[in-house]
């Protein structure tokens, strides 16, 4: 099952955001005050007011380094790349979009959603206050995350698509071939260069989420934005203190911890009923143990130009190795080979296993874990742990493209170039910043009937807000924040924890690149490389099969891929 | 009089029929936003077919574990319904037979749950074994078991709800040729070899040439639940097969390719077991 959260977050050089924070120290004179206003209000004209409310020259220097600091006005500042900026409490709102974004007219929105639906449009005060905002009457359908692929690719065959589609063309094959043939609207125009500046929240988009989103050059929607960061492994951390080893440092600290943790009861109730480890549709929470044999992410640039994927390599050998080693130790929960997303997520909750990989902000997300842990364990405390080298030294994570889906804009309303620019409008509108005004909107609702207001402006969502706004406020989002007000410690938590995973972040060389073979044949590939794999760890199959399994996946495409990616390397 | 037949024909003409034209995806490179414009490409997907390995693997489990119901799970409805209809009490036969039709109306979904709670790894038997301090036995996630292991749970869902038509068809059997064969000094085995199994010839050679017509349907959600647990090579048939590559994978095409082909096959057998069934004197389909 792969749904497309998991698709490969995004890794990525520079953002936006950190180009401007490095500009500003190097001049001396950031202040993190200075940055949330360049960041969070616009640097473009058009928004003169937001500059105007934000909170300019209230907070002492920012230090450049990455060490944790103190929280200035409730904010931590993100200490490096894709690390997103922590709040304790929210900035003073200010605004971040001029004037009316809609024309008046109908905007249609089909979007996935893993919440109950939202209250239908009469009885849902926040849906038409939406409305009155944007100037535009919105029809939102909102489809389970499950079924959503398939109903999107049915919406592009019916030929009556939605005015904003949410679609993943980059790891869909039908929605790569749409686009290719025309199916949506080529936005590179309106989203480069100085025209990006007339939707001032878009342009804060960290620049690599611009360039990630394109395909063959051309973007064709607002990418929907995520952490960049790589997976980690999501572990009972308390169980590894009760067991005498909080921070494994190798490759038999790590096989000593997992056997402890299947062995040696760690919940305490006398049954041999705990397993160190499972995973995530048949993944055997590899994403870590690659990264503890520093396996390449995807592929390996070779100075000669040429690439290597990672399974050619013997470091991805010698992690199969020791992922056979864990399962002849029984560490692996019978299961694991069966589990879905939903029940590793569920069995870690519960403390039938001790960890899986999966993305950190799973910890914190759309199912609070680490909160629902406490509730069936209040000793139970979640954390991340990031893959450490098998040799002691350092592991590596798989940074991804920081973004899940993008907003599309169908071909018949890319005839209008007003339309287009209304849209983009509507999205940036979505897209407001973390604090803004607009934001909090999309977050809380209204005061007093969505969400009460806290003395320290603390803004708790009701009942109401929740049954009204749902998942409709989260169209395209802004740059993710950790904030967390009822689990408080969690947005320090997690930032710390992504810093330690962007530190071991390794790129993937071939991420902009675009092979046509890789869109067409990406499905069956990985379900080869999955049965393969499986076999090779359970023991179905030798480990000399991982020969064979190389030999067919060259056959089946993979050289042709690898072709493909090289010759478009060149030309970048 | 002919109005009558009206709803019926149209029902078949719309969803039957028509879709038939369908078909023609298969003879294309088909892409769901071009729909039927998209371009053609002959006998490409077929071609495909004999050339790419995943098929062998998924036509081969599919016979297997279609070759192992047909000779476990198609004579169980028959021998229930006997053993049924020899049942004295008639409340206490009404009683069985409403208790073995419950397991069909239980989807996929919760009966792979419940045999993953008694046989799975971590289930009752599993952990019943390991709280002994005793070597544990894999059963699900072994690909040497998967094929038996399907058709006992389709045994286990479905015998109850076969043996409906099988009893129907029982109570079509005049009375008296029992009480002659009795007369005569028949024992009860005598009896069920020379009267009740000839009675019910017909209704089982058409439910066998019923059955060949949908060999090649494995069913889909029982095989894809599990199909993780022991890999595509044990598990993987035409209808995840297809599941994969169309839905999936967006190769449409050769999905529909993959689909004619089963439709072929099913055409076959169908012919020539009614070719058979004649043969030896019986009524045949059709």
């Amino acid at each position: 099952m792969r749904d497309e959260q998991r698709s490969p977050c995004v890794p990525r050089g520079l953002s936006r955001r950190s180009i401007l924070r490095i500009a500003l120290g190097g001049a001396a004179a950031a202040a993190s005050g200075a940055l949330l206003a360049a960041c969070g209000a616009r640097s473009s004209p058009s928004a003169p007011s937001a500059i105007a409310t934000a909170p300019a020259a209230s907070a002492p220097a920012n230090a450049a380094s990455g060490t944790a600091r103190p929280a200035v006005n409730g904010k931590l500042p993100s200490p490096a790349p894709n690390v997103p900026d922590a709040y304790l409490t929210p900035p003073a709102p200010f605004k971040s979009v001029a004037g009316m974004p809609g024309k008046g007219g109908k905007v249609s929105i089909t979007k996935a959603s893993q919440r109950p639906p939202a209250v239908p449009h009469d009885q849902n005060q926040w849906w038409q206050e939406l409305e009155k905002r944007l100037g535009a009457t919105v029809d939102f359908t909102l489809v389970p995350l499950p079924q959503y692929t398939e109903k999107a690719t049915a919406l592009i065959a019916s030929g009556d698509i939605p005015d904003l589609l949410l679609i993943s063309p980059l790891s869909v094959p039908d929605q790569y071939k749409a686009v290719q043939q025309g199916a949506f609207t080529d936005l590179t125009a309106y989203l480069s260069g100085g025209a990006l500046t007339a939707y001032p929240n878009l342009a804060q988009y960290p620049a690599a989420s611009w360039k990630n989103a394109a395909i063959r050059g051309k973007l064709y929607g607002v990418p929907r934005l995520g952490l960049a960061i790589g997976p980690a492994l999501l572990y009972r951390q308390d169980w590894a203190e009760k067991l005498g080893n909080p921070v494994p440092k190798n490759a038999d600290d790590i096989l000593n911890l997992f056997t402890a943790m299947t062995k040696n009861d760690p919940d305490g109730n006398g049954k041999p009923d705990t397993w160190a480890l499972s995973g995530q549709g048949a993944d055997w929470s590899m994403p870590f143990l690659r990264g503890m044999f520093r396996v390449p992410n995807g592929w390996r640039k070779n100075a000669d130009g040429t690439l290597t994927n990672q399974i050619e390599t013997d470091e991805f050998k010698q992690s199969l190795v020791f992922a056979r080693k864990l399962y002849e130790a029984g560490v692996y929960h019978p299961d694991a080979a069966t589990m879905n997303r939903t029940q590793a997520t569920n069995a870690l909750i519960a403390g039938n296993i001790g960890g899986y990989a999966d993305a950190l902000i799973q910890l914190n997300g759309d199912i609070r874990m680490r909160f629902e842990a406490k509730r069936v364990n209040p000793a139970a405390n979640l954390g991340a742990l990031v893959p450490p080298g098998f040799d002691g030294g350092k592991g590596v994570t798989y940074t991804g493209t920081g973004f899940g889906s993008i907003a599309a804009i169908p071909a018949k309303d890319g005839k209008d170039p007003e339309r287009v620019k209304e849209l983009l409008r509507i999205l940036d509108y979505f897209s407001a910043p973390f604090g803004s005004e607009e934001y909090n909107f999309l977050t809380f609702g209204i005061e007093g009937v969505h969400h009460t207001m806290q003395p320290d402006g603390t803004r708790i969502l009701n009942d109401r807000g929740r049954a009204e706004i749902s998942e409709l406020g989260t169209v395209v989002v802004p740059p993710p924040v950790f904030y967390y007000p009822s689990d408080p410690g969690d947005a320090q938590y997690l930032q710390t924890a992504a810093a330690q995973i962007a530190a071991l972040g390794i790129e993937n060389p071939a991420l902009t690149a675009f092979s046509p073979t890789n869109a067409a044949k990406s499905t069956e590939l990985n379900q080869l490389g999955a049965d393969r794999i499986t076999a090779i760890i359970t023991g179905r199959d030798p480990l000399a099969a991982l020969n064979q399994y190389i030999k067919e996946w060259k056959a089946r495409g993979g050289d042709q891929i690898r072709k493909e990616y090289q010759d478009a390397l060149v030309g970048q | 009089m002919y109005l009558f037949i009206l709803p019926g024909f149209v029902y078949f003409v719309v969803f039957r029929y028509l879709p038939l034209l369908g078909n023609i995806i298969a003879f294309q490179d088909y892409s769901p936003f071009l729909g039927f414009h998209s371009p053609w490409v002959g006998f490409a997907n077929f071609h495909r077919l004999f050339t790419d390995p995943d098929v062998g693997i998924a036509l081969r489990n599919t016979l297997e574990i279609s070759a192992l119901q047909l000779a476990f799970f198609f004579p169980a409805p028959i021998i229930l319904a006997l053993l049924l209809n020899s049942m004295v009490s008639e409340p206490a036969k009404r009683l069985m037979q409403s208790v073995l039709y419950l397991p069909h109306f239980i989807s996929w979904v919760i009966i792979i749950a419940l045999w993953q709670q008694i046989f799975g790894g971590a289930g009752f038997i599993n952990q019943f074994l390991r709280n002994g301090g005793r070597h544990t036995i894999n059963i699900m996630n072994n690909p040497g078991f998967f094929k038996p292991l399907v058709v006992l749970q389709v045994i286990w869902k479905e015998t109850g709800w076969g043996t409906i038509i099988i009893l129907a068809a029982l109570t079509r059997i005049d009375a008296t040729l029992y009480e002659a064969a009795a007369m005569d000094g028949a024992n009860g085995w005598r009896r069920l070899w020379h009267v009740t199994l000839p009675g019910i010839r017909g209704v089982i050679v058409l439910l066998l040439i019923l059955r060949l017509a949908t060999i090649l349907n494995t069913g889909f959600e029982q095989i894809f639940l599990q199909r993780n647990a022991v890999g595509a090579r044990a598990a993987e048939v035409l209808d995840t097969f297809t599941y994969f590559r169309g839905i999936q994978g967006g190769d449409w095409g050769f999905s529909a390719a993959v689909g004619l082909l089963k439709g072929g096959v099913a055409a076959i057998l169908v012919f020539a077991a009614n070719r058979v069934a004649k043969a030896f004197g019986g009524e045949g389909a059709f």
